[in-house]
């Protein structure tokens, strides 16, 4: 049997047969084991993937029970009956129809149960696989919220949703996709807060997806978004659990992937790159001057190198004499342009970032030595790179990280506008900003537009965009995401 | 086109009021505001047989000649705010370019702008107004605070200038109540209540936008009289914050444009719907020729006061007269 045509291939009645087509499929697989024994006068084989199971439990559950039974008849379908109704051996048991089935639940971590004269088979759930225990998330630390996060195990993820979410609304729906990996995927939900046409449209964007693997976010990402250049996702991405469940409550769908750690969230809106779950943590006043911060963060770290630029070149007077003074004896001996130092300067930075993110951590430490301390002091001592310039990029990229989720846009957008603040000015940077905020506002998927609640303007959701008001007003709220759609 | 709200049409027609009105090259009086306010009142009038009209589901566009008659109109008043765009070009401060005249520049890239933003349809325009329109409102605010000490009372002496004059120039800057006129077909309720509230803003932000000119720069002998006023209303003595305004500024320009771009766009392709491709292009190629062909007329003649009136006019009579003999 060739390797690609078993998928739909319904399994063979004959167990040496089934045997030697899954030896062949398998390509003769070290970790796949086969154990033939009888059951109840029945030849049956028990597959597994070594690692994947709990060997004491199938030893134990599975092994010790099946070898016990005694059958009046003894045939396979007596058998499975008898372990159905009878036995039942673990709370996960699926019925196995054909290859494909076969070697996805093998490969899930299911033990399978195939007999002489049965062209079904029994999958019994004994996963125990190696996994990441539920650590807090790397990306989206907090100080008042809970410390879990996402793993790279789907089904320990869908309990840490249901463990917050204990409503009968939630429904989580598990799927395959990729072809070759047979991801599970698991459409999350709560089904009397969702819009239909919104789930609807989901489904119909999954199914569309054609993919051989599901490795990442990004995988799918782009089948669930428009095919539209998009400066900004318009899916969100979450490695918090109780970030997860907040999104559900206002009836968007989140999208779980096996082997990932992050949910895809839809629909996003841009406002909520700058909230986080801490805002409703703290007092409204603070989550309100927090939230601001945010906002102005944003603006420095894409317009700020920018501006310096573009003013210090072309409009250098709209700087007071005092700043006009110690810039220009700042950049006297910069042996380069403006321009040039700053995009230096930056793209200095993104190297040294990307360094510091790859490399081992053992040598992270000299990467902060040799990057921030010999490269940094050394290059404004030399005269290279003049203190202000170093300053205006060290503010734009450290605003930067206030909005995590967003700062690749942000890192790509701060270069664009900085060669047209340097080549044009200030008229430079008001067309691209223009096309920026264009872009931003043509961002809709789903009918639900990007920039809401700002524009289409909704009054009642600015309690919780411009600041953050406090509970006992918000428990009045009763929001869904449905209220944006258009 | 895409339905739009009613806040979305008035943020996108007040945003290109305000960017003509700073654009206003001669000396802002009480007169002049006085001549705004009656050709305001003259234009609600105007569009009061186009409202009728409208209210009965007429389409203006409908007709043949009415597309026609508001895609020469669009056409027009696109190369009318190319001008403006160039004249302020001055002000503004485009660095000088060896190979390419600044014209040239200007209009290439602010052609590049409008097509992108047309390419993605009226309704991201019209959001882009209503944020833009916040931050106009938040700048409104810092220019009054700047004002509050810079104004001089003494500056509101009546000038020696003819009302009739002052009319016309508010009329002829009134080129967008074809634009309204047109996007009030994509409204969904509410015509009556959104020409009133479109008229009323717009008049008091004219008049507030001017009466601080007149109090800033009333006595200045500048050629853009409200970008002075703004220019001087600095409110942080130890920096200026002109960069921002300017930011504003080129803002509202494309969003004029863009939005006189789709619309002749969207007019081209009833007139000829075989016309698939490079519409916008097409219109906005047009739009600088007529800019180039205008460049030497005064912008705030009655010429162009009383062709806007006749053509709304028309239009409005032809849905009428179309209606009756249906």
């Amino acid at each position: 049997m060739k390797n690609n045509d078993y998928y739909y291939t319904p399994l063979n009645p004959s167990l040496s047969e089934n045997i030697k087509n899954i030896k062949e499929i398998s390509g003769g697989s070290s970790d796949v084991l086969v154990n033939e024994f009888e059951a109840g006068g029945v030849k049956c084989a028990l597959l597994c993937c070594e690692g994947m199971v709990a060997m004491g439990i199938i030893s134990e559950l599975v092994f010790r029970p099946i070898t016990h039974i005694t059958l009046e008849n003894k045939n396979s379908k007596a058998l499975f009956e008898h372990i159905n109704n009878k036995l039942l051996l673990s709370a996960d048991r699926i019925k196995v129809i054909n290859y494909g089935n076969l070697f996805r639940t093998l490969n899930s971590g299911f033990a399978v149960l195939i007999a002489e004269g049965a062209d079904t088979a029994l999958a019994f759930g004994v996963q125990g696989y190696a996994m990441r225990s539920v650590n807090e998330p790397s990306g989206e630390a907090n100080i008042m919220g809970s410390h879990d996060g996402f793993v790279e195990v789907i089904r320990a993820n869908m309990s840490l949703i249901r463990r917050r979410l204990k409503s009968p609304s939630l429904v989580l729906e598990l799927s395959v996709i990729g072809s070759k990996t047979q991801t599970d995927i698991c459409l999350c939900y709560m089904q009397d807060r969702v819009p239909k046409s919104l789930l609807d449209k989901i489904k119909k964007s999954l199914d569309k997806i054609d993919l051989e693997s599901v490795l990442s976010t990004g995988y799918i990402r782009p089948f669930l978004e428009s095919r539209r250049l998009e400066i900004f996702n318009s899916t969100g991405t979450t490695e918090r659990p109780d970030v997860l469940c907040s999104k559900l409550i206002e009836g968007r769908v989140a999208i779980l992937i096996d082997g990932i750690p992050f949910a895809i969230v839809i629909p996003k809106l841009f406002c909520e790159s700058f909230q986080t779950l801490d805002d409703y943590a703290f007092k409204p006043y603070y989550a309100f001057f927090i939230r601001w911060i945010k906002y102005f963060a944003f603006l420095i770290a894409i317009l700020l190198p920018s501006l310096y630029v573009a003013i210090s070149l072309h409009h250098p007077e709209l700087l007071n004499s005092s700043l006009l003074m110690i810039l220009a004896e700042a950049e006297e001996k910069a042996p380069v342009s403006l321009l040039v130092e700053a995009m230096g300067v930056l793209l200095l930075y993104e190297i040294i970032r990307e360094a510091g993110l790859r490399l081992p951590k053992v040598v992270g430490g000299a990467v902060s030595i040799v990057g921030g301390l010999i490269i940094g002091d050394s290059a404004v001592q030399s005269g290279l790179v003049s203190t202000p310039m170093l300053t205006i990029i060290a503010l734009a990229v450290t605003s930067g990280f206030v909005v995590p989720e967003i700062n690749q846009s942000i890192t790509i957008l701060r270069f664009v506008f900085l060669i047209a603040g340097g080549w044009l000015g200030l008229f430079g940077i008001s067309l691209v900003a223009c096309v920026v905020l264009v872009n931003i506002c043509a961002t809709e998927d789903y009918g639900f537009p990007f920039t809401a609640p700002i524009s289409p303007f909704k009054p009642k959701a600015m309690r919780d965009t411009l600041g953050r008001i406090g509970f006992r007003k918000m428990q009045k709220g009763n929001f869904t995401v449905e209220e944006y759609y258009e | 086109m895409n339905k739009i709200s009613v806040a979305q049409l008035s943020a996108l027609l007040l945003s290109c009021d305000v960017f003509v009105l700073v654009c206003l090259t001669s000396s802002i009086t009480l007169t002049t505001l006085l001549g705004f306010s009656i050709g305001t009142a003259i234009q609600l009038i105007i569009a009061v047989p186009a409202l009728f009209c409208l209210s009965r589901g007429e389409k203006i566009s409908f007709s043949i000649a009415n597309r026609w008659i508001f895609l020469i109109y669009s056409i027009i008043w696109g190369g009318l705010i190319f001008i403006r765009i160039w004249q302020t070009s001055e002000v503004i401060y485009i660095p000088p370019n060896n190979i390419f005249s600044e014209k040239l520049v200007i209009t290439a890239l602010v052609g590049l702008v409008c097509l992108y933003i047309s390419s993605t349809g009226l309704k991201p325009l019209a959001r882009s107004a209503v944020i833009v329109g916040g931050f106009g409102v938040i700048c409104l605010v810092v220019i009054i605070l700047g004002a509050l000490s810079k104004a001089e009372i003494s500056h509101i002496t009546p000038k020696n200038a003819s009302l009739e004059n002052e009319i016309f120039t508010g009329l002829a800057m009134s080129g967008n109540i074809g634009t309204f006129i047109l996007l009030a077909e994509n409204i969904n309720y509410k015509k009556i209540k959104t020409t009133a509230l479109y008229f009323l803003f717009r008049a008091l932000l004219i008049a507030l936008i001017g009466f601080i000119s007149i109090l800033v720069a009333g006595k200045i002998n500048t050629r853009f009289p409200v970008i002075m006023a703004v220019q001087l209303s600095q409110p942080i003595k130890s920096q200026r914050i002109d960069s921002v305004f300017i930011l504003i500024f080129v803002v509202l320009a494309i969003i004029s444009l863009a939005l006189q771009a789709i619309v002749s766009a969207e007019l081209l392709k009833k007139i000829f719907p075989k016309f698939l491709r490079y519409r916008t292009t097409v219109s906005l190629l047009l739009m600088t020729l007529a800019g180039l062909c205008l460049s030497d007329t005064n912008l705030y003649s009655s010429f162009y006061a009383i062709t806007f009136i006749i053509a709304f006019v028309v239009s409005s009579l032809i849905t009428l007269v179309g209606q009756k003999g249906d």
